[in-house]
């Protein structure tokens, strides 16, 4: 009975006061977008995710905050659409295997293209270093070095190491997200 | 005028949107939050753009695309299914349409748990369905049902069921053959899901992927049989869609046979089996099944050489026939389709079935007669209309029902009521009907007269008793107010009748001759003046229509006096008595103001004056077979050897008459069943009606032509192409395997001067292999040596399937030789196994192979070339006495006389003259007279006089052959007696 009622307060609320935000994750192919989504939705970690053959959406809301989540595929193929479903969103969150060092230079070169674009000039820039559970992770401040992130100077840009696995910073990414809901 | 024009153009159209501005408005794709309703209107509009044939470049394609994946995962059904509708419209015309797979395979994999009402459901199943059938308009029409949704009944199915249904049949769009194989899992457990939207929404897609991922969709076989046998019901509500179900039948049974379509034993066993039994529930899937079960019944009496196979125990089409004949009282529209499936069985002469065989179909289409259906009483009276066509008599039986039918308010079911009974109808009820008709002909449209008209025309030739009936009948239509192909239908009536009917010619002639006094169509002025000049002559009186013809030269434009002129003229060749009379008239149109008028006067003045003119010019009615002449043109010009002049007499004559009306009647459009050829009429009907042969010219012009097959894969020899010069026939090709062989092969045999050269085109039905170096082994049946030799194969290098190639095996005969001969042929060839796409040989191992092939026989025929002449008697008498050969013969096992005249024709190759080739049905004695010319030009007329010994079944025939040359004659007449 009190769930039920919960669950119609809640959607009383969502009504009248809740703000809806769009967010786009890219990143190159098996950083985890998928896994992490799934994470912030359902906060469950499923190990067997399938490779995202274009890009799915998933709504969540966490207090008052509706959040559309873009996942987009980060095979090379898709990677030139990474711009489409950034445009007009509220923030961009590039996520990479911090504990991959080979695909490193390519997640610095892909990031590079996409911020450059001059339709995405404005877009806070959330760069998330999954896997940090893994032995050779890098940290956050390697996570920083590797991506260069110092030479936005124009952007808002913030930096966290995650585990999607081990469920690590995931609520002061979910904090930074819905503080930048509009 | 144009007033009405305007609005004509808004109603098709439906609304009209403004491309950019409905493309600027899809802007509101990225508004957050989201308004699921404006959005749903707006891709309404654009479908609607899209449905109505708008052009969107690749680029605008591809933003709209990208803008409407925004709208994914929406929780608006209406705005989700409109989403795929679009996608679907978008899949081959933007870039990057892969990008949805992720967010459709979601969809495809929902939890059916998550199932919830909604109202909008209606408009999404209907939109499914359009796409299903792939019908524009109904895409059109759902697409602004769509539009207005929202306001639907109550929900039938779950949205969720829909959304997947929906995703199935994008997806199975956005996908290429490299990307099928990662959706196929969910394909083939879509197929056997246990709802049936997702069921057929998957068989159908299935479907339309199958012409790019054949092998793929092949392997689904066992789950396709599964969704058959098994069937589901879409639902159990009294509502609409109780029609459709067991729908998933329908869609299985046709991926089912689109996958086994190439192994015509398979699909005979399906059909078999599934006759059998009573499992086929859906209506459709029960027409479909009586369509392939036709299907395998025509493939079967084909391959045994056109058996009626009803009739043989144990047969496949007797299996299929006792099957039709149990649906014929099923519901009504499979009754009709079975009825019609009998029908057609029918319509295939050779296998045809018994007038007691079909009485099922009609007592069934007697049922369906009487329905209160407009749309069933019209395709009942259709299909008999098509058994009348065949056999009038079968169809008598529903003669009551029809009469009743004339009244009917629906003026198409009361015109074709009346053209079948006109077809079915005794010779005592012509009269009624035609009282009928006469009341009738007022009220209705002139493409419906159109349709009577022809009717009639058929009819006078079957009852020529009731002939001044129909005459003042189509004299007094004639009169009436009409449009050009009307009254063309009616001259052609009465030219028609003027052909068969010697009698009438006089009075129709008149009838004619009052028409021209008043006619606004210069064609049939022309036509008819040319009629007039072709059979006036021939008349008691003939200075009577002179009159006709000089009011013409007065009063009409250039084209119509034009063709007076040159009436005149025949008047004044065939007749001498008028000829001073002609002269005068023809003197007066050297002043005509136009060239052409004067320019024939000029000619014909000149002709009319010296006999041999006259004979050469005006009363021969015969000209070189033009395409022969045009063929033989070309190669000689082509050789570049100018120094022999072209060898006109190597070209056949035709009859004048010949190529006109052939040309004139293939160029008239078909009105449907009612127009249909009376030559499809009864045996009775068909000896009767020599000339009537609109469709298609005779087989006689046919052979005249250069020959059947072209010489288009000759010349691209580079061997046998210096030859070509030389050619001097092509025959037709012959099929040498039956049609469910591995290998197909066919021939055609090309006759030179001195050569002889066998095409043989080689067709391989098998994409699993390769065949290399494909040659042919010709032995004789007698020694050829001494007559002929073989110089020269050119072999296939490497044939693929379904690439038609040609071996060619060229001989050369010793000068003046003839051979006729037999070859036992085989092909002989290496095979190697090979990729079914790429045809990339699997390895370098071949094994060699033999196939052998039907004998390959060479004719006298295959050395002649039909031809006629003006006047047999008198070309008869100029070639030489001596050079006659008499032989007598007694030709046992031929039960008519008509059997003969048919088999000795396609013995020599020639062609019947002066109409001998018909032999009236009752006559015990004939003479058949042949023209030909015999290669290298030497002229040959046979003259057969036949008695038929109807008791021994046998013929007694007394052969003259007379040639150019003495020898021929001889090789002619020896030819007879094999």
């Amino acid at each position: 009975m009190s769930s039920i009622f919960k669950s119609l307060l809640d959607w009383l609320r969502s009504l009248f006061f809740t703000q809806e935000m769009e967010v786009t994750l890219v990143g190159l192919q098996a950083s985890g977008k998928s896994t992490l989504v799934n994470v912030f939705a359902s906060g469950e970690f499923t190990e067997d995710t399938i490779p995202t053959v274009g890009f799915n959406m998933r709504k969540i809301t966490k207090g008052k905050v509706t959040m559309k989540l873009w996942d987009v595929g980060g095979q090379p193929r898709f990677r030139n659409m990474w711009e489409r479903y950034c445009r007009n969103v509220n923030a961009i969150v590039f996520v990479v295997d911090s504990a991959d060092h080979g695909k490193l230079e390519a997640a610095k070169q892909e990031l590079r293209n996409l911020l450059e674009r001059p339709t995405l000039s404005n877009v806070p820039l959330l760069v998330l270093g999954n896997k940090n559970d893994l032995p050779n992770a890098l940290t956050v401040e390697g996570v920083i070095d590797a991506l260069e992130l110092k030479s936005y100077s124009q952007r808002e840009i913030a930096c966290y190491s995650v585990s999607a696995k081990n469920q690590i910073n995931i609520d002061i990414t979910l904090q930074w997200l819905t503080k930048h809901a509009p | 005028m144009s007033f009405g024009k305007k609005d004509e153009d808004a109603e098709s159209r439906g609304v009209f949107f403004d491309k950019s501005q409905v493309l600027l408005e899809t802007r509101v794709f990225n508004e957050t939050p989201l308004n699921p309703r404006k959005s749903r209107l707006l891709l309404g509009k654009v479908l609607t753009l899209l449905y109505t044939g708008e052009h969107l470049t690749r680029a605008e394609a591809t933003d709209l695309f990208f803008a409407t994946t925004k709208l994914f995962q929406n929780k608006d059904p209406g705005l989700r299914q409109i989403i795929y509708l679009l996608i679907k419209e978008l899949a081959d015309k933007a870039d990057d349409v892969l990008m949805v797979t992720s967010s459709l395979t979601k969809d495809i994999n929902a939890k059916p748990e998550e199932l919830f009402a909604s109202p909008n459901l209606l408009s999404s199943a209907a939109a499914s369905f359009g796409f299903s059938f792939g019908s524009r308009t109904t895409s059109l029409s759902s697409a602004s049902a769509a539009l207005g949704a929202g306001a639907g009944p109550g929900a039938i199915l779950g949205t969720n069921v829909c959304h997947r249904a929906n995703a199935l049949r994008a997806i199975c769009r956005i996908m290429d053959p490299s990307t099928i194989p990662a959706i196929e899992r969910f394909l083939k457990q879509a197929i056997v899901d246990r709802t049936a939207a997702v069921s057929t929404a998957a068989l159908v897609s299935s479907y339309h992927v199958f012409p790019v991922a054949r092998d793929l969709v092949r392997r689904w076989v066992n789950e396709v049989q599964e969704a058959l046998t098994s069937p589901k019901v879409t639902s159990t509500s009294p509502s609409a869609y109780l029609s459709t179900g067991y729908i998933v039948q329908y869609h299985a049974l046709g991926l089912l046979y689109l996958i086994r379509q190439a192994d015509r034993m398979a699909v005979a066993k399906l059909v078999q089996s599934l006759a059998r039994t009573s499992n086929v529930r859906s209506q459709w899937a029960q027409c479909m099944l009586v369509r392939f079960a036709v299907k395998c019944c025509e493939d079967e009496s084909a391959s045994f050489g056109g058996k009626n196979m009803v009739s043989v125990d144990g047969s496949l089409s007797a299996a299929m026939y006792e099957y039709l004949k149990s649906l014929c009282n099923n519901n009504d529209m499979v009754m009709l389709e079975a009825a019609r499936a009998l029908v057609s069985m029918v319509n295939s002469t050779p296998a045809s079935l018994t007038a007691t065989q079909v009485q099922p179909a009609v007592t069934a289409l007697q049922q369906l007669l009487v329905s209160p259906k407009p749309a069933l009483k019209f395709a009942a009276l259709r299909t008999l209309h098509q058994l009348a066509q065949v056999n009038a008599s079968l169809v008598t039986a529903c003669n009551l029902d029809m009469e009743q039918l004339v009244s009917d308010s629906n003026r198409s079911i009361a015109t074709f009521a009346i053209t079948t009974l006109l077809k079915t109808g005794t010779e005592s009820s012509v009269d009624r009907l035609m009282k009928q008709i006469s009341s009738f002909m007022s009220e209705i449209s002139d493409e419906f007269k159109v349709i009577i008209i022809d009717a009639i025309r058929v009819l006078a030739v079957k009852f020529p008793a009731k002939q001044a009936v129909m005459l003042s009948f189509l004299a007094s239509v004639l009169r009436d107010e009409g449009g050009y192909e009307y009254k063309r239908s009616v001259v052609e009536a009465i030219f028609d009748l003027v052909k068969v009917l010697p009698d009438c010619l006089e009075t129709a002639l008149a009838h004619l001759c009052e028409f021209i006094e008043d006619c606004e169509f210069t064609k049939l002025a022309v036509r008819i003046l040319h009629l007039l000049g072709a059979e006036g002559p021939k008349t008691r009186d003939p200075a009577k229509y002179l009159r006709y013809i000089y009011n013409r030269v007065i009063l009409e434009n250039s084209n119509v006096r034009a063709a007076a002129v040159t009436a005149l003229a025949a008047f004044g060749a065939h007749v001498d008595s008028v000829r001073p009379t002609v002269r005068v008239l023809l003197t007066r149109c050297l002043d005509d103001p136009d060239d052409e008028v004067r320019d024939r006067a000029t000619f014909n003045l000149a002709a009319l004056d010296q006999a041999d003119l006259r004979a050469q010019y005006l009363l021969n009615d015969t000209v070189l077979a033009v395409p022969t002449l045009q063929a033989k043109l070309a190669h000689y010009t082509a050789a570049g050897d100018f120094a022999h002049a072209v060898d006109v007499a190597a070209v056949p004559r035709i009859p004048k008459a010949e190529l006109v009306p052939a040309r004139r009647r293939a160029g008239s459009p078909t009105r449907g069943g009612a127009m249909n050829s009376p030559m499809l009429g009864s045996p009775a009907m068909r000896t009767m009606t020599p000339t009537l042969g609109p469709a298609t010219p005779t087989p006689a012009a046919q052979a005249a032509a250069p020959g059947g097959a072209s010489t288009q894969w000759l010349e691209k020899e580079p061997l046998l192409a210096p030859l070509l010069p030389t050619l001097f026939k092509s025959t037709s090709s012959v099929a040498l395997t039956d049609r469910e062989l591995e290998y197909h092969v066919s021939l055609v045999k090309h006759v030179f001067r001195d050569w002889l050269v066998l095409e043989i085109e080689v067709v391989n039905t098998m994409p699993e292999v390769l065949l290399e170096n494909v040659a042919v082994s010709l032995v004789p049946d007698t020694p050829i040596d001494t007559v002929m030799k073989q110089m020269a194969v050119v072999p296939i290098a490497s044939l693929k399937a379904h690439d038609p190639q040609r071996v060619f095996v060229a001989f050369q005969r010793a000068p003046g030789a003839v051979p006729t001969v037999s070859f036992a042929t085989k092909l002989t060839m290496t095979v190697k196994d090979c990729d079914p796409v790429t045809h990339v040989p699997d390895s370098d191992q071949g094994y060699p192979e033999e196939f052998a092939v039907e004998d390959v026989d060479v004719t006298l025929a295959d050395y002649m070339l039909p031809t006629t002449v003006p006047d047999f008697s008198s070309a008869w008498d100029a070639l030489d006495e001596p050079s006659q050969v008499v032989e007598t013969l007694q030709v046992p096992g031929i039960p008519t006389l008509a059997v003969a005249v048919a088999q000795i024709v396609d013995l020599l190759g020639m062609r019947a003259l002066e109409g001998s080739n018909m032999v009236p049905a009752e006559k015990h004695a004939h003479t058949l007279v042949l023209g030909g010319v015999f290669l290298g030009g030497v002229p040959v007329l046979v003259r057969v006089r036949m008695v038929l010994d109807a008791g021994a079944q046998a013929v007694a025939m007394e052969v003259a052959v007379r040639a150019g040359v003495p020898e021929v004659a001889q090789v002619v007449a020896q030819a007879l007696q094999g």
